[in-house]
């Protein structure tokens, strides 16, 4: 393609390739997606994006929430320790099984209903990176901070951005979502802190540009210096309220001057950052309807984000919880949540099978993606912490232990692979966490209702 | 089930209902007591008596009616030692417990009324006794609720939600333009997207409103250094002639008197442009030469006579012109005698002289080279022309400029060669009536100087005095006085002992307009704001019926109707494509437009909200009619593709019988009785069904066979365990009623179909058009109970408590007499105290604006 044939298709801004000859097409919706060689990428990755600090061998961390529970039985693997087999719903990951831990025990208990009554999916999807209880309101929202954001805390400044938060579907848009819980919980699983979700990309050319930036460097110079001086207006406004009100208030005011404090840093870095070297990635415009695209497209942009190191934080919910989208193109035409009221159905037992094997699938590919870009003297999926999981286990019970939980990558060697870990039941998900957080560098002493760190992983 | 009280009408505060316990002088008096806004000190001590007095006189009745029955039906499960879902309801027993835990006494009474407890498998009370132990209760809460004063409650610093973005744009600047569609979905908290609480920005949306900021700001004001100039200019083959004619050596295009000259030439920007036309007479012998200059619609433009070029030199005529923007022409002819006045010159033919097939032959001559032709008899030719050049734009018609242009740059600072002069005079003359607007209120000077400043420090480093005012505008945007409301007592309001205190007059023009409007207050709710007078109840009234009126109240079907009853879940909703061909976004539109099109018809009109459930027509589009199998009305009113149709002949009745909300409350493949059952109970009768409890059997254990059964037997199958049918009892049918609607909301009643039902009571149906007229009969208060309820959390933006009960009572109550028209309902909303009033929040600081 030559570079007006290219800027007539009419995607505009599009980053040129540089020094990257082979271009890979792919996958339609009508829309073509030139993917740059990856491997060939890595030298230049190094140059224009790795850490002036190089000591330091970053750690990934992703998280991806499925909802709906699975189907126990299809999800449990034979075996144990070093010797075990992949389950029928997970065998889309044969090909990187060395790579990967299947974690069994695991529970949220906070998820559970105690004197909350209903509501587990809403609980489902809060307990999932937090472990903390979720107050039942449908507005004053609290929680606690996710494992991201304690990851993405300590990070702050280390990369263009301390975290991504990716999803495919928005928040819903009227009534309660979930039995008396506002759709917040439904809708997230990152948390800034106790009352602050962090709302999700969900527009892959969105995301794109939150990563990458829009790509015009001309006018950039004068920009950040214009925004420099409309922040300090604007805080000023913002320090005259914040005198005046109440608690309430001034914690949304808070929320207000984060934004504010995250911008004036996110200039600073690009400032500091050789803005000429973007990665050759092409995203299309506008919404994708088709789940698989979409969802892959988002790992590939999660791949490009992890090997140019513009984040190592990552969270992706493939779908809200109690999601119920109908995953036509797999022939199941019901919606997912319906379904996993199963009532032990063996044909709706059968569809939801071929669901979470489905869902599992887009893990697979975004694994194989990980492990097919070089980093450092491994792969990327080798120095990465790549967790896929559903916080419910059964769907059909809503019960909050036995979590399908499939943790993946060594993170740089200190985590060993090729597992099948078998835990008592009940044993919180924050251990796991906690355990997490010390790999990637960045501990904390307690997490949510954690009871020590997860013995066996490191 | 609601009692308003006809026998006391207290006032302004709540009203009062007398129950089954018969307390009438008592309550009256305590009623009137704590009523009472400014008690004179001196009557203190024996108003505290009577005030105790009663409070022993209630707990007595409470105990030997009540209480005796919650102990007798409760708890035996829900005790101190074996508390069943860890609920204890022993506290009960008195009712200083409901005093600070209504939420606990509400539940428990909104089970006992559902029927939800006790489970199945309990001893049950009768019907009579459920009724009067609900009603002890009720009367229990109600009591200690509202014998205080109603508060008015507290409503968190409010961020904008994405429509209410959009509006306030649209409405400051006069220019749609869609930006909110690349920020994050709001979430939603007690129903209703604009609640405070859970309205949370997040860094990242942060940076959109500054991206979506400096979109707006250099949409609504251009700057005009930043516009681009361009100068065209057309010689040699760029030039075309209609008949004989020749090119000279130079490449001057030479042509006789019966022939003419023309270029043709693109305008990007419409405006002044400076046009420069060289040539020379082409005779040395018969001398000057005088030629016109037409436009391309043949009226002349400027006339002027050529010397010959003897010496080489060529000669230029220069005008201005205004053009549009696109494509355009010159015409260039001779004429025989120089005209005194370019009015005396007659317009070029241009139909005839310059029809297609002549503009496709130039047309084709600009493709090709000229060829030169060095034996030219110049005496026969009348005129060279050289070059044609078109400069500029140096001026701007207005229609260049978007609307809100002047509006904005009120004052421009003026320019003494590079260096701005008085640059803050102007752009404060700009920004300060822009502010007071976009901030809903009187802007301090400190304020103001600081947005002046970043005008000032634009153009001292060299950017234009527009770019200045963009950046303002740009900050002005992103300043939390614009994206948040915050509520602040205004200067010489202190707060009532209760905490509270009113609102201002611009605080409570801006609660009114992004309630009716969801947008910002217009200049003349500012005015009236700015004077003092939107207090006014009568002023107040006038207002809101102005409002009402207004085409931009249509946002409370969009945005209010829209998620009280769930229109907005409609997208996403899929069905099976081989049941239900064609279903698809359109129609979907369509579905929703129609419901919110009767609600918006029975606000304007201000008719009883009842008739949103039982009204014998409807609004239908073709889309719709074709779905209904419906004719679609040959003319309807103006231009929206809605008309209105009679449903007499039809088996529909009210919104239930809307394809929204019939689409709505099915899966994909099939109807769900069980869904529309839970959809009525929570939107119209206002008691969402409790959740199934968390450990709900799996009905094969017991049930193995029933694969084959119809939905309607598997759902009796249902109700046979004690724990599912105590509710689904009531919710399932109702839903059955509408079994003669399919799941996109197609009549399919007749032989085979099962639409029959029974509501408590004994209220039998038949189908849906029977079961809506049924509710509508006898539900009525408690649909409009639900309405007001809906109203108040939108319009205060947050969660009702249960003490906004008593204030929901008194609006519903105060409209009863006229069975509950919706705009009455919508005044009382706005008269109300937690509409005019707020909680101030302790530790803060009170000397403000």
């Amino acid at each position: 393609m030559t570079r007006n044939e290219k800027s007539q298709s009419g995607w505009g801004s599009v980053l040129w390739n540089r020094g990257l000859n082979r271009r890979t097409l792919l996958r339609g919706a009508g829309a073509v997606m030139g993917l740059p060689c990856l491997e060939a990428m890595t030298p230049m990755a190094k140059s224009a994006f790795a850490s002036p600090d190089t000591a330091e061998k970053p750690v990934r961390m992703a998280f991806l929430f499925v909802p709906n529970g699975v189907i126990q039985p299809k999800w449990n693997c034979e075996g144990e320790g070093t010797d075990w087999k992949l389950s029928e719903t997970l065998s889309s990951l044969e090909s990187v099984k060395s790579k990967i831990n299947v974690i069994d025990g695991l529970a949220q208990d906070n998820g559970r209903a105690k004197a909350d009554g209903a509501g587990d999916h809403a609980r489902a999807a809060a307990t999932f990176l937090t472990s903390a209880r979720p107050l039942k309101t449908s507005s004053r929202v609290k929680l606690g901070v996710s494992v991201d954001q304690v990851a993405a805390e300590q990070l702050a400044g280390k990369t263009r951005l301390a975290s991504i938060e990716l999803g495919l579907v928005g928040s819903r848009n009227a009534g309660s979502c979930d039995s008396g819980y506002s759709c917040a919980y439904s809708s997230n699983v990152s948390w800034r802190n106790e009352t602050t979700p962090m709302a999700k990309e969900t527009i892959p050319r969105l995301a794109f540009e939150r990563l990458f930036g829009s790509g015009d460097t001309h006018q950039r110079r004068e920009r950040n210096q214009v925004r420099r001086s409309i922040l300090d207006v604007v805080s000023e406004d913002a320090k005259t309220l914040i005198n005046k009100v109440g608690d309430t208030d001034r914690r949304k005011l808070d929320e207000y001057f984060s934004g504010v404090r995250e911008l004036e840093m996110r200039i600073e870095m690009t400032e500091a950052q050789d803005r000429e070297a973007l990665p050759d990635l092409d995203v299309p415009y506008g919404r994708i309807e088709a789940f698989r695209e979409h969802a892959r497209l988002m790992f590939d942009l999660l791949v490009v984000a992890f090997q140019t190191d513009a984040t190592r934080v990552a969270t992706f919910m493939l779908d809200n919880a109690g999601g119920n989208r109908s995953y036509t193109e797999i022939g199941v035409k019901e919606a997912h949540h319906g379904l996993s009221h199963h009532r032990n159905d063996p044909e709706t037992v059968a569809k939801i099978e071929k669901i979470d094997r489905y869902l599992v699938e887009q893990y697979a590919y975004f694994l194989e993606k990980l492990d097919s870009v070089a980093d450092g003297e491994g792969t990327l999926l080798d120095n990465s912490m790549i967790l896929y999981g559903s916080a419910l286990g059964d769907g059909n019970r809503h019960t909050h232990h036995d979590l399908p939980i499939v943790l993946a990558g060594g993170a740089g060697g200190k985590i060993q692979t090729g597992r099948r870990m078998q835990y008592p039941t009940d044993t919180p998900m924050g251990n796991l966490f906690l355990s997490m957080l010390d790999v990637m560098g960045t501990p904390a002493e307690t997490f949510g209702d954690s009871s020590g760190r997860l013995t066996g992983l490191t | 089930m609601l009692r308003f009280s006809r026998q006391l009408t207290l006032g302004t505060a709540c009203n009062h209902f007398i129950a089954t316990i018969t307390l009438t002088v008592v309550a009256s008096l305590a009623a009137v007591v704590a009523m009472a806004q400014t008690p004179v000190a001196g009557d203190a001590v024996e108003e505290k008596a009577t005030v105790d007095l009663v409070a022993q006189q209630r707990e007595t009745e409470w105990q030997a009616g009540g209480w005796k029955m919650v102990q007798r039906f409760c708890i035996e499960c829900h005790n101190a030692d074996y508390q069943e879902a860890e609920i204890d309801l022993s506290p009960l027993v008195s009712l200083k417990h409901a005093e600070s835990n209504p939420e606990v006494w509400t539940r428990v009474l909104q089970m006992i009324r559902f029927g939800a407890m006790p489970p199945e498998d309990a001893e049950l009370p009768t019907d009579e006794e459920r009724r009067a132990m609900g009603d002890a209760i009720d009367t229990a809460v109600y009591n200690v609720t509202c014998d205080l004063r109603p508060k008015s409650g507290r409503v968190t610093a409010r961020r904008l939600n994405r429509v209410e973005y959009n509006n306030s744009i649209r409405d400051l600047f006069g220019m749609s333009i869609d930006l909110s569609s690349d920020f994050p979905s709001d979430e939603v908290g007690g129903g209703f997207d604009n609640n405070a609480d859970v309205l949370a920005m997040p860094p990242m949306l942060f940076e959109k409103y500054l991206d979506a900021a400096e979109k707006v700001a250099t949409t609504v004001l251009l700057d005009p250094a930043s516009l681009k100039k361009e100068t065209l200019e057309m010689s040699g083959e760029r030039i075309a002639i209609t008949g004989e004619g020749a090119t000279e050596s130079f490449y001057g295009r030479l042509f006789p008197k019966e022939s003419f000259a023309w270029v043709e030439f693109e305008i990007q920007l419409p405006g002044v442009y400076r046009v420069r036309v060289t040539g020379s007479a082409a005779s040395k012998e018969r001398g000057p030469q005088s030629i016109v200059v037409y436009d391309a619609g043949g009226k002349p433009l400027r006339s002027e006579s050529f010397k010959h070029a003897d010496d080489g030199g060529n000669h230029t005529a220069s005008f201005d012109h205004e053009f549009a923007s696109g494509k355009t022409r010159l015409i260039v002819a001779t004429i025989d005698e120089a005209p005194k006045s370019i009015a005396d010159v007659a317009p070029f033919a241009v139909a005839e002289r310059l029809d297609e097939a002549a503009l496709a032959a130039g047309r084709e001559q600009f493709e090709k080279s000229l060829e030169v032709n060095r034996k030219i008899d110049f005496e026969t030719m009348a005129f060279v022309l050289r070059k044609v050049i078109v400069d500029g734009p140096s001026d701007f018609p207005k229609e260049a400029l978007p609307p809100s242009q002047s509006m904005i740059a009120k004052r421009v600072a003026s320019k003494r060669g590079d260096k701005y002069t008085e640059v803050e005079r102007a752009a404060k003359a700009c920004l300060e009536p822009l502010l007071v607007r976009a901030f809903r209120g009187p802007v301090d000077s400190s304020t103001l100087d600081r947005y002046v400043g970043l005008v000032v420090a634009a153009t001292d480093r060299g950017a234009s005095y527009h770019r200045g005012l963009q950046d303002a505008i740009t900050a002005m945007l992103v300043s939390p006085q614009f994206l948040f409301r915050v509520e602040l007592p205004a200067t010489g309001m202190e707060p009532d002992e209760a905490g509270e205190v009113a609102l201002s007059d611009y605080q409570l023009a801006t609660r009114l307009s992004y309630f009716l409007w969801s947008s910002m207050p217009d200049d003349e709710l500012l005015r009236l704001a700015k004077d003092g007078k939107l207090r006014d109840a009568k002023v107040l009234d006038q207002q809101v019926d102005r409002m009402l009126r207004d085409p931009k109240a249509t946002s409370l079907a969009e945005q209010f109707a829209a998620q009280w009853l769930g229109l907005r879940n409609l997208e996403g909703m899929p069905r099976d494509e081989s049941i239900f061909p064609g279903y698809d976004a359109g129609l979907v539109k369509s579905m929703a437009g129609e419901t919110e099109r009767l609600f918006t018809h029975i606000l304007q009109q201000n008719l009883p909200v009842g008739e949103l459930l039982d009204a014998d027509y409807t609004f239908i589009d073709s889309r719709l009619a074709d779905h209904y199998a419906m004719e679609y009305p040959a003319e309807g009113a103006g231009d929206d593709p809605f008309r209105r149709v009679s449903l007499a002949d039809v088996p529909r009745r009210g919104v239930l019988t809307h394809a929204s909300i019939l689409t709505l409350t099915s899966y994909p493949t099939r109807t769900s009785p069980v869904q529309r059952g839970k959809w009525i109970l929570e939107s119209v009768l206002g008691t969402p069904a409790p959740e199934p409890p968390p450990n709900v059997p799996e009905l094969e254990e017991d049930e193995s066979a029933t694969a084959n059964l119809s939905v309607r037997e598997q759902l009796a199958v249902h109700r046979a365990n004690p724990s599912c049918a105590s509710c689904h009892r009531v919710m399932d049918q109702m839903g059955f009623g509408f079994e003669d609607f399919d799941a996109v909301g197609r009549y399919r009643g007749g032989p085979g179909i099962d639409a029959s039902g029974e509501l408590p009571g004994g209220r039998a149906f038949n189908g849906g058009k029977d079961l809506a007229v049924t509710l509508r009969k006898t539900e009525s208060s408690r649909f409009a109970m639900t309405v007001t309820e809906k109203l108040l959390a939108f319009g205060l933006g947050r969660e009702l408590s249960p003490a906004d009960r008593c204030i929901t009572e008194q609006i519903a109550g105060h409209c009863e007499p006229n069975d509950y028209p919706l705009a009455d309902l919508v005044k009382q909303v706005v008269a109300s105290r937690p509409f005019q009033y707020f909680q101030v929040e302790t530790g803060a600081n009170h000397d403000s604006k």
